[in-house]
């Protein structure tokens, strides 16, 4: 995640030093509401793992069922590492800060903002990405119930929605209306198209095809 | 959807859904570099130096580019093009935004260096390393402070910071009813500064083609719009400049101009020989995307002892930011509704656009039409607690009648159709306002407040209305059995591609999946609208069905030399030209194939259409919602709409429209908002953690219940539904909250009403009841 001196493009000596700390400030305080508020498996990510601090860290992932091994910057997020190395451009980048869920992946089976997540953490990972969960030419129930129920317009959030859905049901979470709402809220689709999210997410659970 | 195909969603889902859609910052270019650029930190301040000799000498930088580069290149300004007067009657001053500010930037947030890199993570760092040496100048962030006697200047040349002043109707006529009038209520109000918040940042690659042509890949959706601003600033000639559009991210009408990072891809490609990608991270789009709404309203209701509007005089103050662009003008071509549904004798009003030092404002989702039905519909329901008659009501007793159709609202616009009555009593069964006072008691038994808010908008579509934009489509017939479709409008995101891609399927009877559709590409057509304006089916699909003509007209020419017959005698349906009166017949793909064969154009038509005048979609909102008086709570328990958008092309496409034009409108009525600092200028609310984006529990289970008045100013009946659902949702929501309130002597609420307002409001009534 980048440092907050980057939102008004710090150029050192004229920064207004006040401005700046407060800014910072905000900015932490929002990473914290993220952990706290998102799934439990967000916990993983400040566990202690491999060296993150070294230069050119190799690590091995399983993407999607394939193994990979990859030499990552210790700054690269597994965001970026999915689009930008594994060329898996299904994963989008919303906001950088995991406050809009449009990232969302599948890491050993449970739902992280993967913009948040740094790759070098990580090693021996099992990733899912929005590319894996079709089988070949037949979709996933919940892509499919996705374009049943239209739930979708520019489809920019939608890998993210997909994926935190797929992780919704298999939670327990997608038992009512109001649970699935209050457990996707982490994704954000700015085209309103959330009654259509919701009802495809509910679908799938009550026929229990996953 | 006409009953001949089964709608089975939408074409584009599969792919958005597998996550193979093709957004800018998806494309992968061999040796593609990477933009990033340093961006002012004050909001008004000069330039005293640029140091950017370390920048230059860090890993992976292949370029670091200032505005005094840009002017070595002979790159101008992005163009203003305002004509208006300012307030001393001179012409605008052509306040021009600048690609990189050269020696003073006037908002946080303002492009002054670009660094291209090997990386975008090495130009970033790199941008840490860039020494700008600023000299503080005093800012304003709102309108108030910019209008004040002695505020510092935006402009040097515009002391007072008036960008321009528009108006129309006759003050003293206005003034002549009010005098005569029972009652004058009086709004004043600000629509708040909010931003689009595509979830698909800006972006654009730029690269130089083989022939030497400026070619981008841009997240737009004004690809025809973009190019001439391009080409000039590019000094070449339009057929130089090609844009690409593919799968859009969500624009909103914010991306429907020339940015500056889009220029800045492209001179970068230039001079380097690579292709060169930027592409905005989320705290630059808080900072640098261009805001939408931010109108102080001031206006007057005159009415009657009974109840029958006399007059309306309304005051607008738009808060432009710091540069003036045609984009700055939104509030005043669709001012019109302003007018409303009802019957307004006399309408005065004025707009005035205010320099601030603020990133600009233009377009977004409804563009001033919110704003307009905003003012009419709060007016009358302060006007009904006056006059203490039921809002809905006062409503009914001023509505332009259907046979008082085509109606000229004396104002800007005429409205050619509309059965205003009807929406509002649909919109009344089906919200069952006859049983509201009921559930307004049962709330109270649990000790909360019910509210009830009514909005009747009407919105101008495929304008502008002085001369509504033109539209082109091409159809190709191939003989390997695919129809090609071109069209000038886009989406991004509305399902245009379904909608149009049935369209050519049901009339040339091939099945849908032969229907291949391309958007946003400059070098297809002579023109298009882009997305805007809630054109798309009005104009675009119109001009679809006019170039399907000319497709038939086209095959029947063909299959009459095929069947050596005259073209008249041939007739088209179900994908057969036949020889009226007998047996003979060929097949559209056997048309093309004989046409390939013949000439090179093959089977191929054009077409182009320019509506004789706009349309008017229109509807009822009908707003309930619950506050807990404790802690201001709001919850929106359910929302009615009746919206009459003319002909409905498909209804699942129109829902998705409406539902996310109410999720907007809503949003912004009880918490969107970008806040500055007064002082500083500096944005505070510049992410999703402090600023309100509508989250799945946040919006209610909204009731749709279309009205079809089919409009006969395009051959489709369609009236465009894009922004309606948007242009009703902040009066009706608003309205609601300010009923609910109304038992506590609340009058009014400003926007957003947050639980924090509210609670304030009535802890306020409280104690002024108290005391």
């Amino acid at each position: 995640m980048s440092t907050d001196a980057e939102h008004t493009g710090s150029q050192g000596r004229s920064d207004p030093p006040a401005r700046v700390t407060r800014r910072a400030a905000l900015q932490t305080a929002a990473s914290a509401v993220a952990f706290a508020t998102a799934p439990a498996s967000n916990a993983q990510q400040t566990g202690p793992t491999t060296s993150a601090a070294a230069e050119g860290s190799t690590i091995r992932l399983i993407v999607n069922g394939q193994p990979r091994t990859l030499s990552v910057d210790p700054r690269q997020s597994i965001l970026d590492i999915l689009r930008e190395t594994l060329d898996l451009t299904g994963t989008k980048k919303g906001c950088n800060a995991g406050a809009c869920g449009a990232c969302t992946v599948l890491l050993n089976g449970q739902r992280i903002n993967s913009c948040l997540a740094l790759a070098a953490m990580h090693d021996g990972a099992e990733i899912t990405t929005i590319e894996g969960l079709a089988k070949g030419d037949d979709l996933h129930p919940l892509q499919q119930a996705f374009i049943e129920r239209d739930g979708l317009q520019c489809g920019y959030c939608t890998p993210g929605q997909i994926m935190s859905g797929v992780a919704c049901i298999s939670e327990g979470h997608a038992g009512s209306v109001q649970e699935i709402k209050a457990w996707m809220s982490g994704n954000i689709c700015r085209c309103g198209a959330y009654a259509g999210i919701v009802e495809a997410i509910s679908d799938v659970a009550k026929g229990g095809k996953l | 959807m006409t009953e001949t195909i089964a709608y089975t969603g939408r074409i584009e889902d599969e792919r958005l859904a597998t996550g193979r859609g093709r957004y800018v910052a998806d494309l992968r270019l061999p040796r593609l570099a990477h933009a990033f650029t340093v961006r002012s930190v004050y909001s008004h301040a000069k330039i005293r130096s640029i140091d950017t000799a370390a920048a230059k000498a860090a890993p992976g930088v292949l370029a670091v580019l200032t505005g005094a580069d840009l002017a070595a290149d002979g790159i101008g300004d992005l163009p203003c093009g305002v004509e208006l007067p300012k307030s001393d009657g001179q012409k605008a001053h052509q306040a021009k935004r600048p690609v990189l500010a050269r020696d003073r930037v006037r908002f946080v947030g303002e492009c002054v260096v670009l660094i291209v890199a090997e990386s975008v993570e090495q130009a970033e760092a790199a941008g840490e390393l860039v020494e700008i040496d600023y000299e503080p100048l005093d800012a304003v962030a709102d309108v108030e402070p910019a209008l004040a006697s002695g505020a510092p200047a935006v402009w040097d040349e515009v002391p007072d910071n008036i960008a321009y002043v528009w108006k129309k109707g006759d003050n003293d006529t206005f003034e002549k009813a009010a005098a005569g009038a029972a009652h004058v209520v009086r709004l004043t109000s600000h629509v708040s500064r909010v931003t689009a918040c595509s979830m698909e940042p800006r972006g654009a690659l730029g690269l130089i083609d083989d022939e030497g042509r400026y070619v981008i890949h841009a997240s737009t959706q004004g690809p025809f719009n973009m190019r001439p601003t391009l080409a000039g600033l590019f000094k070449v000639d339009q057929s130089k400049v090609r844009i690409l559009a593919g799968d859009v991210g969500g624009s909103f009408g914010m991306k429907s101009g020339a940015y500056p990072e889009d220029v800045l891809v492209l001179w970068a490609a230039k001079r380097l020989g690579r292709p060169v990608r930027w592409i905005s991270e989320r705290r630059e789009s808080f900072l640098s995307d261009d805001h939408g709404r931010d109108v102080h309203i001031d206006a007057e209701l005159a009415l009657d002892k009974d109840g029958k509007i006399l007059g309306l005089r309304g005051k607008f103050d738009v808060n432009i930011g710091c540069y003036l662009s045609g984009r700055s003008l939104f509030m005043i071509g669709n001012l019109g509704g302003i007018a409303g549904v009802y019957r307004i004798p006399t309408i005065v009003a004025s707009v005035r656009g205010i320099f601030t030092n603020q990133q600009t404002s233009a377009p977004y989702r409804g563009a001033g039409r919110p704003e307009a039905t905003y003012a009419i519909e709060r007016l009358i329901d302060l006007a009904a607690r006056k006059m203490k008659i039921d809002p809905y009501q006062l409503r009914l007793r001023n509505l332009v009648p259907p046979t008082a159709m085509p109606y000229d609202t004396g104002f800007t616009f005429v409205y050619d159709c509309g059965e205003f009555e009807g929406n509002m009593t649909g919109a009344a069964e089906l919200a069952d306002q006859a049983g509201f006072e009921a559930r307004r008691a049962e709330s109270a038994k649990r000790g909360k407040l019910r509210g009830l808010g009514i909005a009747n908008p009407i919105e101008v579509a495929g304008g502008p209305f002085a001369k509504p934009g033109k539209d082109y489509s091409s159809i190709r017939v191939s003989s390997d059995g695919t129809v090609t479709l071109n069209t000038g409008v886009m989406s991004v995101g509305q399902g245009i591609e379904t909608m149009m891609s049935y369209l050519v399927a049901e009339r040339l009877g091939v099945s849908v999946d032969k229907v291949r559709y391309v958007q946003g590409d400059t070098d297809l057509l002579p023109g298009g609208r882009g997305n805007g304006g809630s054109s798309s089916t009005g104009v675009g699909g119109a001009c679809v069905a006019i170039t399907l003509d000319n497709t038939i007209a086209k095959g029947r020419e063909i299959a009459a030399d095929m069947l050596e017959a005259k073209p008249d005698d041939i007739e088209f349906a179900d994908g057969h030209f036949r020889l009226g009166g007998t047996n003979r017949a060929v097949t559209l793909f056997e048309v093309a194939e004989h046409a390939e064969k013949a000439n090179d154009d093959g089977f191929t038509a054009a077409g182009e259409f320019q509506p004789p005048s706009v349309t008017y979609p229109n509807g009822c909102h009908m707003c309930e919602i619950e506050i807990d008086p404790d802690t201001g709570a709001l919850e929106i328990v359910r929302y009615t709409i009746v919206e009459d958008i003319g002909t409905v092309i498909n209804p699942t496409l129109a829902r998705g429209q409406i539902h996310g034009g109410v999720a907007q409108g809503v949003a912004q009525a009880i918490g969107e908002k970008l806040i500055y600092d007064a002082e500083s200028a500096q944005l505070s609310t510049g992410s999703f953690m402090d600023y309100m984006i509508p989250r799945a529990h946040d919006l209610p289970n909204i009731n749709i219940r279309t009205r079809e008045v089919p409009t006969k100013v395009n051959s489709l009946g369609a009236k465009g539904v894009g922004e309606a659902g948007t242009v009703g949702s902040l009066a009706a929501t608003i309205n609601a909250v300010c009923d609910a309130l109304s038992p506590l002597g609340i009058t009014h609420i400003e926007m957003p009403a947050t639980p924090a307002r509210i609670w304030q409001a009535i802890e306020n009534a409280r104690e002024a009841k108290a005391a």
